[in-house]
């Protein structure tokens, strides 16, 4: 038998395996066994925990695509995320613009703006529930108090606003993780570029708009897919906010997915609409990754 | 020297990484091993002592918390020295959920509470059929019959009816409804004097579906057909009927009326019962348990209680019946954990700490004598010459609602209390009970 000879290609490539085969072995355990496990449930009528289930094919997809709480979930969803989307990247960039010109107490107001994303969504659902409550919540003793009283909502509690109060707490939480990666995004731009720009006599916007922007596009990139997956996968504010409430009015796909788990124990039916939105998250940020790469300058 | 180094730190890294993966004792675990019992005796009355066992007692805190399960525990323990048992609380999560995780992951409780029994664990197999010693002492739980078999005992009822201020309604001269005509008329004194008439709220789904199910629903239903749910599960009568539409626009018609308070769909259970407690609203719709918390509140008013009343006809008491625990079939101790159980349900010396901390009202063949809220003993002597019917959803065993249906029918409910289209709503209902019937069968 041929032995094998230990060159130096040889250990590196071993020591290697030695470094990441333990985190890829619980990759593989934790991550790629379970999708594996659910994509096969999906074709199954299993409940979850018992030995025994059939084989049913599509069966689970297309009473999926038939079902009105499914289709008023996507809603729902496609809602949630467009809109959170698009105001949380705005607003952090704002705010990462505003904080990038600032000079004295930049550190301060940083965090600030950073602590409700260290808060966990229970906490943030729980203080935001009582500060929307009707009765005694701060904004509509607020609103009464400066003699408005007849803006006063149910905020979480009434259809037409729950929806829009869960996307604006979702914004006003995420909008300090973004604002920190715009930030150091801006910091990275030279500044040889603005000052040539101002010397050839390009004001603000015109700086913004072929400098500025051009140059933060990898950050833009990658904020707006970071956004698009949390808001596409929102659960635990939902559940502790408004619990998919009022009636089905902020209900979301995940919401959906784990009442099916846990309460009808329809395991089947649940993982195919986990493998739904794994395909839909995978395609929309491919879709929106390859649109926005385009975009990306190098000066 | 340097590559035998860091072979060595990459195998304790692996080292360190697989290890978080066995399995930890917990420390209800460690400390089980420090209060076994033991004897060093050699007479031989310890020589035939029975093997030390360790049972887990389970139940949601708001269902039955631990301080209470803990009492009794210890009561049972003094005189079973060779039996451990670790209570087990959660709380902020749903009960099914919470005990199918632990059936996935082998770690099943011996004993614990369930409101309903989920079908999923009859067909996993992973509970006890209640044998006969035990259904002799909760006749009841023979209503808990599923495809033929017992596994969850019944051994107390529960009575929903309509607590109120009795000083409100003394200083507008109300005298307790007896149809949904008077209730109306109550309701709008009340609201002339700017109280909320009725306490109630969705944001936990139960208490305002509870209202509207087991009060408007049970009322222009099951009133007059008591055997309605289990006509629905037959497919004889549906949800898109006239008398269901008719409990529903009464709610409706209340609520468009302002008789529940402006704020209800974000209001607690906690909620609700402090605005009552506080004099803030009139009248709760709510169960008999209660009563415990309203002794933690200490209102300063006298609180009355009346049955919910008919839309026309006979006012009936409207009961649930409470469902017990049930004994895991994983159990490694069935002798010892059906004694315990036996006991639990049906023991004075169990059920009388248990009725008065939770305001139960017993339902079994011993006679339990316990120091009873004087407000829960006035409404077990005004419903004791009633007829009574099991509430709208509150049906058990074969005849209990398909699974999941109770959580989509409170969505509904909270749809059409936040203002939807009730006949949309009601059509809804038939389309979700339809497609989870079949899993039933």
């Amino acid at each position: 038998m041929k032995a094998i000879k230990l060159t130096n290609k040889n250990r590196i490539n071993f020591i290697s395996l030695m470094f990441f085969g333990p985190a890829l072995l619980l990759y593989f355990i934790f991550t790629i066994i379970p999708a594996t496990v659910s994509l096969l449930a999906s074709f199954t009528d299993w409940d979850g925990v018992s030995k025994n289930f059939n084989i049913i094919g599509i069966a689970n997809f297309i009473e999926i695509f038939t079902g009105e709480r499914f289709i008023n979930a996507v809603k729902n969803t496609s809602l949630i995320t467009i809109f959170s989307v698009v105001f949380v990247n705005i607003l952090a960039l704002i705010l990462a613009i505003l904080l990038d010109n600032v000079t004295k107490g930049k550190s301060l107001f940083r965090s600030i703006f950073f602590v409700p994303q260290v808060l966990s969504a229970i906490i943030v659902s729980y203080m935001w529930a009582y500060m929307l409550n009707y009765d005694s919540g701060i904004f509509n003793v607020f609103l009464n108090g400066i003699g408005l009283g007849s803006l006063t909502q149910d905020w979480l509690g009434d259809p037409r606003f729950a929806l829009i109060s869960f996307t604006l707490i979702l914004i006003w939480q995420g909008v300090g993780f973004y604002m920190i990666i715009y930030l150091a995004t801006l910091q990275t731009i030279p500044g040889e570029l603005i000052e040539a720009s101002r010397i050839d006599g390009a004001g603000p916007i015109r700086q913004f708009k072929d400098i500025t922007l051009p140059l933060i596009a990898p950050a833009i990139t990658t904020c707006v897919i970071l956004s698009i997956i949390g808001a596409l996968n929102v659960y635990d504010m939902v559940i502790a906010l408004t619990n998919g409430g009022p009636g089905f009015s902020t209900e979301t796909i995940v919401v959906t997915m784990l009442f099916e788990a846990t309460r009808t124990s329809r395991q089947g039916v649940a993982s195919a609409e986990a493998i739904i939105l794994f395909i839909a998250t995978m395609v929309i940020s491919i879709v929106i990754t390859g649109y926005l790469r385009k975009k990306e300058v190098d000066y | 020297m340097k590559k035998s180094v860091l072979l060595m730190v990459v195998v304790m890294l692996f080292t360190i990484v697989t290890t978080g993966c066995g399995s930890t004792s917990t420390s209800q675990e460690k400390s089980t091993s420090t209060v076994q019992a033991t004897s060093q005796s050699t007479t031989e009355e310890v020589l035939k002592q029975a093997e030390p066992v360790t049972l887990t007692l389970s139940s949601a805190e708001e269902s039955y918390p631990k301080e209470l399960l803990d009492k009794v525990s210890k009561i049972y323990t003094a005189k079973n020295p060779n039996v451990t048992i670790n209570v087990d609380t959660f709380s902020g999560m749903e009960q099914v959920a919470y005990y199918k995780t632990k059936l996935a992951a082998g770690q099943l409780p011996d004993i614990f509470f369930i409101n309903t029994l989920d079908p999923v664990f009859i067909n996993a197999n992973a509970i006890m059929e209640l044998p006969q010693e035990v259904i002799d002492l909760m006749p009841d739980s023979k209503l808990n019959t599923y495809k033929g078999k017992i596994y969850q005992g019944v051994n107390n009822k529960q009575l929903f009816g309509v607590f109120y201020n009795k000083k409100i309604f003394a200083d507008l001269s109300i005298q307790e409804p007896k149809t949904i005509a008077e209730l109306d008329a109550a309701s709008a004194l009340i609201k002339a004097k700017n109280i909320t008439p009725f306490a109630t709220g969705f944001k936990d789904l139960w208490v305002g579906g509870m209202f509207m199910e087991m009060y408007f629903n049970t009322s222009a239903t099951i009133f007059n057909t008591p055997d309605w749910d289990i006509k629905r599960l037959a497919n004889e009568v549906k949800y898109d009927s006239p008398e269901v539409i008719k409990g529903y626009q009464s709610f409706s018609d209340f609520n468009k009326k302002g008789y529940f308070g402006k704020g209800m769909m974000g209001t607690s259970y906690q909620q609700c019962t402090e605005k009552f407690a506080t004099g803030k609203a009139a009248m709760y719709p709510m169960g008999n348990w209660v009563i415990g918390d309203f002794a933690a509140l200490k209102p300063d008013f006298e609180i009355g209680w009346f049955p919910f009343p008919a839309f026309e006809g006979t006012t009936k008491a409207i009961k649930g019946l409470g469902t017990w625990f049930v004994i895991s079939a994983e159990t490694k101790s069935p002798k010892e954990a059906i004694d315990f159980y036996k006991w639990l349900g049906s023991d004075p010396e169990a059920m009388a700490p248990i009725c008065e901390r939770m305001s139960l009202i017993p339902d079994v063949n011993n006679k339990i004598d316990y120091k009873a809220d004087p407000l829960l003993l006035s409404i077990i002597s005004k419903t004791d010459t009633m007829d009574s019917v099991v509430a709208s959803g509150a049906q058990v065993g074969d005849n209990v609602p398909p699974p999941g249906f109770a959580d989509i029918q409170q969505k509904i409910d909270s749809e059409i209390a936040a203002g939807s289209d009730i006949i949309k709503s009601v059509q809804n209902q038939d389309v979700e009970y339809d497609k989870l019937l079949k899993l039933k069968k």
